[in-house]
């Protein structure tokens, strides 16, 4: 008996046709090694059986939760954009269509610095005694070195 | 009244109907909690997985198109999450299914201890490897399918379930 290979054995094993033999895969391995030893590996892993803890729907509930606040999530996000969008667009609106009925006020081109002074109030200040001596002093430059007696 | 199929309940889904989502999740919750649990050997896990796999058709219902078997998505789905659950690090050990206060039997002893010969062996062997293995034993999902869930070709199944049963083989030589 020609041995189909241990791809095939497999897939017969597991239900799926071959379309050049139609004998059972444990009657092939019973004389050929090869295929015996794939067999017993399929049977072995056939121990393991599992049984899932009780669910009791909580599966069902926790995806239904999560999939409503993830759509809620989405929804208030969309409504915040609008909300947006719509301010936004209101205030834009407003700025261009709004008539300006007389031009702003521009400060003068040139500012003199007597009346910055007094428009300070600094001009009491700038009388003698009191700032005299700053007002009146030499530029640092000019002033002269004190003489070295050493 | 007539049971709706997977793609009718995805249409309903993608019209925002959360019930169609309760059902689908009824239907294949079993199935993708066993294949996770199988693959990480957790239940918590598990039910992360399954819920998210849920969670990810729920999102992906408007763009869905039924040019596939549902349960070969589902798989899909659960075999992307099960990739990425592996790049973690590892959580040490594996569930005990047994419990501890009960009265030891034999031969209850004896399958539990053959179970979790079997459940180590799988468990180590590479994840393509693994995932194949799961799905052609355990899902009994035929070579043309299990390459559509992983997006392969048949030969590279053939390939891979061939190379899992001789590392296999070695592990449970000593397995009744």
């Amino acid at each position: 008996m020609q041995c189909p290979g241990q791809a095939d054995l497999l897939r017969r094993l597991n239900g799926e046709s071959s379309a050049d033999s139609d004998d059972s895969p444990r009657a092939h391995a019973a004389n050929c090694p090869d295929c015996a030893a794939v067999l017993a590996t399929w049977d072995a892993l056939g121990n393991w059986t599992v049984t899932a803890p009780p669910d009791d729907g909580a599966m069902v509930a926790a995806v239904l939760s999560r999939a409503a606040s993830a759509r809620r999530g989405w929804g208030a996000w969309i409504r915040v954009a609008a909300v947006l969008a719509i301010a936004s667009g209101a205030g834009w609106g407003a700025a261009i269509f709004t008539p300006v009925s007389q031009p702003l006020s521009m400060a003068p081109e040139a500012v003199d610095d007597q009346q910055v002074v007094e428009a300070l109030g600094l001009d009491a200040l700038a009388e003698p005694p009191l700032l005299a001596g700053v007002i009146d002093a030499p530029p640092i430059d000019s002033q002269e070195a004190p003489e070295d007696n050493t | 009244m007539t049971q709706r199929d997977d793609s009718q309940l995805m249409a309903q889904l993608a019209q925002g109907d959360l019930q169609a989502l309760g059902e689908l999740v009824k239907r294949h919750q079993a199935r993708a909690r066993a294949l996770a649990y199988r693959f990480t050997g957790r239940w918590d896990a598990a039910d992360d997985i399954a819920q998210d796999a849920f969670l990810r058709i729920h999102r992906a219902a408007v763009s869905y198109r039924p040019t596939a078997d549902f349960s070969t998505w589902l798989y899909r789905i659960v075999w992307n999450l099960c990739l990425d659950r592996a790049k973690r690090p590892r959580l040490v050990g594996l569930d005990e299914s047994s419990d501890p206060a009960a009265t030891p039997d034999p031969d209850q002893l004896e399958q539990e201890e053959q179970t979790k010969i079997v459940q180590q062996a799988v468990q180590s062997l590479p994840e393509r490897q693994r995932m194949v293995v799961l799905l052609h034993r355990f899902e009994g999902l035929p070579i043309r399918r299990i390459a559509a869930v992983m997006e392969t070709t048949e030969s590279a199944v053939e390939s891979l379930l061939t190379r899992s049963y001789q590392q296999l083989r070695v592990k449970l030589a000593n397995l009744k």
